[in-house]
């Protein structure tokens, strides 16, 4: 029995080692990610598997997470900021919570879609589009709009929902493309004109998909993937790309300044701009558009099909403030 | 004067010879100090400074220049007025209901009384949108109506008063049922009818209860944003989204700071008015001399109505529900009808972590944030010590702000040495226990005030000292307001969203963070899901607490307390 008891007890020892060692060796990182908890877990989960880094994540939407990284920035909790539209990052680099990380994987990659020194890298993008309940066409019998243009048509009356600008990036850069189709005054012209059509301004970027799709309004505009995953549930939803053109955003990710977990947070951004990283982006159904142009698109529309309008993101930084201000002094009382 | 002075001296000799109630006052302002005036502290200064450092008050001239943002502070003072007048209105018609005629189904109306505390966010203004909206089930499809203002004052006021008159009726529902009914006999065998009685008798003694709950609603209503960030739009503003929208959309710590500040006034006026008023009156209702009466305080017509009202009610908060559980078990709300199970097979993969760390947050917080509610509740009615005002009203402090502002405080406070809890479950717990104190101890004082001193007086008169007469007298008495802090607790605690969007972490993550998240990607029906979980969660926690008090007020009644 004594020496029965003295095996058992080495054996316990000899687990815990093992258990601690184990433990000991794994690496992890820490993400905040403003790519919704879905689609941020089926991409993270893919960078798990493909590198052996377990990841934990918060989903904390774009506005909240800079807040957050800023309010920390004396502790930083997390290594990586993961989503988010490219203009925030620029925000982040400026006020110096980020660290640049020099990959190599960038080859292939356009070179407006990523920082020269380093500091934020692409994700993914995705170009603004119209979001259209055909069923709730058909009951205002109102025709497919194919052009910002066609917006205008009195048969949409209280039946279009954007995002306030002052809530969300999605109706900012609905403003600065509008204002590469029709100039400044142009587009708060038109944003006029199109104001008795509004059913509400929604105050968060993914606030139209919520209405369009279960009927209760018939437009939405906002970038995307929330319209093509109600496609994907059956809603009668259909997106239209309008010919004028349409601005997009790219969704970025940076390391964070003080991330505790530094060479897990390299690999992160050597994967996910890799042409492996963004295959998987397709491959699991996200609806965002990779932005190397040698993988495969699956079911998305190509690009070569949208009129994509460019974007000046240190333009579009430095105007924020101003543009939103004239756009709730002269359009929101329309 | 000398005997002024004299009396005051003699209460703080007596303070000094207790020294076990001396230490829980100090002890109790030392935790309001470091976990609501410091972070509160902390947001005061960053919109009080720039970037750098400096002094610099731009926020607040710009805020108060704004025309936008003037009209958003007139909106919230309408909302929170009308949320006050109508939620108190709401939950007395149930209270009143319940306690004073023998209707039939008062189960029912209880549960269904108290149900909407449990109010999803994001996915319950969704739901009034699904039955409100263009192609609304109640609006298009009952009476063909397609262009019903959802979006604005109509559609938000629906959502606030059903979302907080729960509170009222909770309060109301104690103080209605500690109010004796042989002061209604009294007043009938001198020859009142019954409208007098009611006016004179039941509404005057129920006054503390209405201020107390009013000035809840009120502040809460200010306060909150989930409901008007969906169903007031832009064309509505409000301060609390402003202020959320300026530190998320414009990335203005510092003026979403200055508009929760603003936010601070109205909350303070209110609680003064308030102070001011009720505290004039003094109602006493308890007096331990048992009570019996067979006369009913309404009429027979007057019983139906009330009854058919409160019926009236519950169908329009049941069809709410009913869609959110419509959205939860079929394929895809509104569309794909099919019957499935797969949203929560969802909900328990993806969200099961989330689940656990939210049970682990409410159960954490909740019997701290309620029994400290009523230990102040007990101190401020029946102690008179330095401060105690200042006691009452630092405790409505985090309660009144934004959760938004109050979140990025508790992480600018608390991000750093000597008190480092960003990322721990700690400061989520702390951020619940003191953002959601104030309703108990609310409750407890309305309570309390309806309770003759001359109870525990016997039992100081016996030899007892503090602490056995706050376990062995107050806190029996005042059993429905503690009940009442318990539910309140553990329903925020389940569906807080606005501060803890900033507390969670990648190690403790919450349900409501999910439903957010789910709703914004495109996923209705699985937020419903998440919301049915939720909703689950709470009843079944509010029907074993019901179980579990419902012996001890048993005892107390079996006490000869005579409380009917």
């Amino acid at each position: 029995m004594y020496v029965r008891r003295k095996w058992f007890n080495l054996l316990v020892a000899a687990l815990v080692v093992a258990a601690v060692g184990i433990a000991g060796f794994a690496q992890r990182l820490v993400v905040y990610s403003s790519v919704d908890e879905a689609n941020a877990r089926l991409i993270l989960n893919a960078f798990s598997k493909a590198t052996g880094i377990a990841v934990d994540f918060v989903f904390l939407s774009s506005g909240p997470a800079l807040a957050r990284i800023e309010a920390e920035l004396a502790n930083p909790q997390a290594d990586v900021w993961f989503g988010a539209p490219l203009e925030n990052h620029v925000i982040a680099k400026e006020r110096g919570f980020t660290q640049p990380y020099k990959t190599l994987a960038v080859y292939g990659v356009s070179p407006e879609f990523y920082d020269v020194d380093g500091y934020y890298h692409p994700i993914y993008m995705n170009p603004l589009g119209i979001g259209i309940n055909t069923n709730v066409l058909k009951q205002i019998g109102a025709p497919m709009p194919e052009s910002w243009d066609d917006l205008l048509n009195p048969a949409f009356a209280k039946m279009i929902q954007y995002p306030n600008p002052q809530a969300s990036g999605t109706a900012y850069s609905f403003i600065t493309g509008l204002i590469q189709v029709y100039g400044e005054d142009g587009a708060f012209q038109y944003l006029r004109n199109l104001a008795p059509n509004i059913q509400t301004y929604t105050q968060s970027g993914t606030g139209p998909s919520k209405a369009v799709g279960p009927g209760q309004c018939a437009v939405g505009i906002q970038f995307t993937p929330a319209f093509f995953q109600f496609m994907e549930q059956g809603y009668p939803v259909t997106v239209v790309f309008p010919k004028e053109g349409v601005p997009y955003e790219v969704a970025s990710v940076s390391i964070l300044k003080g991330a505790k977990n530094l060479a897990a947070a390299q690999q992160l951004i050597d994967w996910i701009v890799s042409p492996a990283g963004q295959q998987t982006i397709v491959d699991v159904k996200t609806y965002f558009y990779p932005i190397r142009s040698d993988v495969d698109f699956g079911s998305l529309q190509p690009l070569s099909t949208i009129r994509l309008l460019p974007v000046d993101s240190a333009w579009a930084a430095q105007n924020k403030a101003r543009l939103v201000e004239r756009w709730i002094n002269e359009v929101l009382p329309y | 004067m000398p005997m002024r002075s004299e009396e005051s001296r003699n209460r703080l000799v007596n303070l000094l010879k207790d020294p076990l109630l001396l230490t829980i006052i100090l002890l109790i302002f030392a935790l309001l100090a470091v976990f609501i005036v410091f972070p509160v502290v902390r947001v005061f200064v960053i919109s009080l400074t720039d970037r750098q450092g400096q002094f610099d008050v731009g926020a607040y001239t710009r805020a108060f220049s704004n025309r936008y943002m003037r009209q958003g502070f007139f909106n919230s003072l309408l909302v929170g007025g009308l949320t006050a007048v109508f939620g108190m209105l709401v939950g007395y018609l149930f209270a009143y209901t319940v306690n004073r005629t023998d209707s039939p189904l008062k189960g029912f109306l209880r549960a269904i009384a108290v149900l909407p505390i449990v109010f999803p966010p994001f996915v319950g203004a969704l739901s009034i949108i699904m039955l409100f909206g263009f192609n609304g089930l109640i609006t298009a499809g009952i009476f063909g109506i397609r262009n019903f203002p959802v979006y604005g004052l109509w559609g938000l006021m629906i959502a606030q008063v059903m979302c907080f008159f729960p509170v009222a009726f909770i309060t109301l529902d104690g103080v209605i049922s500690t109010i004796s009914p042989t002061l209604e006999d009294a007043a009938l065998n001198l020859g009142a009818n019954r409208w007098q009685a009611f006016r004179k008798v039941i509404l005057p003694m129920s006054i503390p209860g209405i201020a107390s709950t009013m000035l809840v609603l009120f502040i809460e209503s200010l306060a909150d944003f989930g409901n008007p960030l969906i169903l007031a739009g832009s064309k509505f503003p409000v301060l609390s989204v402003q202020a959320y929208l300026q530190i998320t959309g414009m990335f203005d710590t510092r003026g979403g700071a200055a508009l929760a500040v603003w936010l601070l006034i109205p909350s303070a006026i209110a609680f003064l008015l308030q102070k001011y008023w009720v505290s004039r009156k003094r109602y006493v209702t308890v007096t331990g001399k048992p009570t019996t009466s067979v006369l009913k305080s309404v009429s027979t017509p007057v019983k139906w109505i009330l009854f058919a009202l409160c019926m009236l009610l519950a169908a329009f908060i049941l069809a709410i529900y009913g869609t959110i559980f419509w959205g939860a078990f079929v394929r895809a709300w509104g569309m794909n009808n099919t019957l499935t199970l797969q949203n929560f097979v969802y909900v328990f993969d993806v969200g099961m972590k989330a689940i656990r760390d939210t049970l682990v947050v409410a159960f954490t917080s909740t019997p701290i944030s309620a029994l400290l509610g009523m230990i102040m509740a007990f101190l401020l009615v029946r102690k008179v010590f330095p401060g105690r005002r200042l006691m009452e009203f630092t405790s409505l402090l985090s309660f009144a702000i934004p959760g938004t502002v109050i979140g990025i405080g508790y992480i600018l406070a608390f991000n750093s040495p000597p008190l480092l809890l960003t990322g721990t479950l700690a400061i989520i717990v702390l951020n619940f226990v003191f953002r959601y104190m104030p309703v108990g101890i609310q409750a407890g004082v309305a309570l309390l005030n309806q309770v003759d001193p001359a109870i525990e007086e016997a039992a100081y008169t016996l030899g007892a000292n503090s602490r056995q007469v706050f376990a062995k007298v107050t806190l029996p008495l005042i059993i429905p307001a503690f009940f009442s802090a318990l539910v309140f607790a553990f329903v925020r605690a389940m569906t807080a969203i606005s501060a803890a969007i900033f507390l969670v972490s990648a190690r403790w993550n919450l349900i409501t963070v999910q439903i957010l998240s789910q709703s914004d990607s495109g996923r209705l029906s699985e937020a419903c899901a998440f919301s049915v979980v939720l909703i689950g969660i709470i009843m079944g926690f509010v029907g074993l607490l019901k179980i579990f008090l419902r012996n001890q007020v048993s005892l107390a009644r079996s006490g000869g307390l005579g409380q009917r």
